[in-house]
């Protein structure tokens, strides 16, 4: 590991009390990458980064900014930013976006003007200036993500660690997040680590990929470790999901025919 | 005579009324609400334990409370069984061990029901200097943790992921509200306790825009529900535990009906 490395994984394991989710994972990341880990459903991808974040039960050994996660102090926490892939907040409370953002920044901008300042700022790149005082709550799903985001990047982290932050964000706003992912890493340097079931991001953005399906596939540049080989690996057999498409062309969701109310 | 015990009542009402409210809001966010029941109920083993070796009730309940309500979070960790189904073997073993300890109590009898069920009355001077003491150290505690607190109510990998320790915050948690509820069974008794800790929070939830405005209204709620629960039970002649319980779930109907 050298000066270089900002996150470094080794042999992660993580057991379900008998299921073992992941077994044995190493990879790690140099500053400014922007690494994406793709594998099926349940192959362990959410856990993994929940691993890497010490918030679950592991063995192996994670060192992220150059320590153990446990020994990163409360205040050096905000170079580390995480979007989870649920929402956990608790929902039909009142409680605001602005006081949610408010509270994950007090340690860092003790100052209630400095507050006010970063949490406008943050709401307006993430286009929910007009949400900052609705409870959490009455917020749509794609809305509360945009939330999540926001609250990672507030503290302006040198790492990320996203779980399919753009799963429920409308098609303009996946672009521009891709977009703004890689506009921070170019100008900023900003480490990102990303989950994401769709491969096509891969290609778009991404430095190196980590392919898991509870063990680690394949690791490294997406162009050089990228095999059809790899990809039935990690998919099964039938799905070669590279060249999968969801619909025929021509014929876009022929299955949806019978449905009256649709056209 | 009249005067002193009426003027205790009143202080240690709006004491338990403040602090019941606030944490309260946190004990419905982390749906604790049948774990605060519990510390109330494992108090009167407490209180049997403090007659027995003829202790303090009131300090012998808080020790016996806050070292049960300690070993709940560990034991739920390791057990397959969820929260209430523990709580729900605790609370009524405790009670069972309580009752029988009481019965071996010589001379002087404390009479189980006004334990049941609080008894302003008998809120001596050396009460009100335990309870007061007991108030100021939970506000202090309750100051230093509340940031950090709402955090972890609110979203814990979020929290654990800003450094914030979640275990040893959650002891201190249980304390705090193990503390509360020990100042408030004099009052309003064992079996009632916990209205005052939910019903404010819950009534503050109908009707506040935002989480300011539910500690604000909840604590309101709380204090103005002790106070016109023991001035109805003075005028009225009715047991006031009761009367504040009553009063507060008056309250928390007339919010439904604002409710958005
Ligand atoms: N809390 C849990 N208890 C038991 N099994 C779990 C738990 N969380 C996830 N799993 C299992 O672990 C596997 C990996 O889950 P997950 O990491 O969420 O997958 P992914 O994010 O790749 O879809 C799945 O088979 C899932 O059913
Ligand atoms: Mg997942």
């Amino acid at each position: 590991m050298n000066n270089d490395t900002i996150l470094s994984v080794k042999n992660l394991s993580v057991r379900y009390q008998d299921f073992e989710a992941i077994s044995n994972i190493s990879f790690e990341l140099k500053r400014g990458d922007i690494a994406i880990i793709i594998g099926p459903n349940g192959a362990g991808k959410t856990t993994l980064l929940k691993a890497i974040l010490d918030l679950l039960p592991h063995e192996g050994e994670v060192r992220i900014l150059g320590k153990k996660i446990s020994e990163i102090s409360r205040e050096e926490r905000a170079r580390i930013g995480y979007v989870s892939q649920k929402v956990d907040i608790i929902q039909n409370f009142p409680v605001t976006v602005k006081e949610l953002l408010e509270l994950s920044i007090k340690k860092t901008y003790p100052k209630s003007k400095e507050q006010k300042m970063k949490i406008e700022q943050y709401l307006d790149l993430l286009h929910i200036s007009h949400l900052a005082n609705k409870a959490i709550g009455e917020l749509s799903g794609g809305q509360q993500q945009r939330f999540l985001i926001a609250r990672a990047l507030i503290l302006s982290p040198e790492i990320l660690l996203l779980d399919e932050p753009i799963a429920g964000i409308d098609i303009t706003g996946e672009q521009t997040f891709y977009e703004f992912i890689t506009c921070m890493n170019k100008q900023y340097g900003i480490t990102t680590l990303l989950v994401s079931h769709d491969v096509t991001v891969v290609e778009k953005i991404a430095s190196k990929v980590i392919c898991v399906n509870r063990t680690l596939i394949c690791e490294g540049k997406p162009d050089e470790v990228l095999s059809e080989e790899k990809f039935e690996e990690l998919y099964g057999r039938e799905a070669s999901v590279y060249k999968h498409k969801f619909c025929k062309e021509g014929e876009p969701c022929e299955f949806y025919k019978d449905r009256g109310d649709l056209k | 005579m009249i005067y002193g015990f009426f003027l205790r009542a009143i202080v240690v009402g709006v004491i338990s009324g403040f602090l019941c409210a606030f944490i309260g809001v946190f004990v419905i966010l982390r749906k604790m609400a049948f774990f605060s029941h519990a510390i109330a109920h494992i108090a009167l083993t407490g209180v049997a334990i403090g007659f027995l070796v003829n202790v303090n009730p009131l300090a012998s309940a808080l020790g016996f409370s806050v070292v049960v309500g300690m070993l709940i979070p560990p034991l739920i960790e390791k057990s397959r069984l969820s929260v209430d189904t523990i709580i729900g073997i605790l609370l009524p073993s405790s009670m069972a061990i309580g009752v029988i300890l009481l019965g071996f109590v010589k001379g002087y009898k404390p009479d189980l029901l006004s334990y049941l069920f609080g008894d302003i009355l008998a809120v001596s001077s050396k009460d009100l200097y335990i309870i007061l003491g007991l108030a100021v150290f939970s506000i202090v505690l309750m100051y230093f943790i509340f940031n950090e607190t709402t955090i972890m109510s609110f979203d814990e990998d979020w929290a654990k992921v800003s450094g914030i320790r979640v275990k040893y915050l959650n002891y201190l948690f249980v304390l705090l509200l193990s503390l509360i509820v020990i100042i408030s069974i004099k009052i309003v008794g064992i079996i009632l306790v916990s209205a005052l800790v939910i019903i404010p929070g819950a009534a503050a939830i109908n009707i506040a825009k935002n989480l300011r405005e539910t500690f604000i209204y909840s604590i309101l709620i709380g204090i103005l529900g002790e106070l016109v629960g023991i001035i109805a039970s003075y005028f009225l002649n009715i047991p006031t535990g009761p009367s504040i319980v009553l009063t507060i779930s008056i309250i928390f109907i007339l919010t439904l009906r604002r409710r958005k």
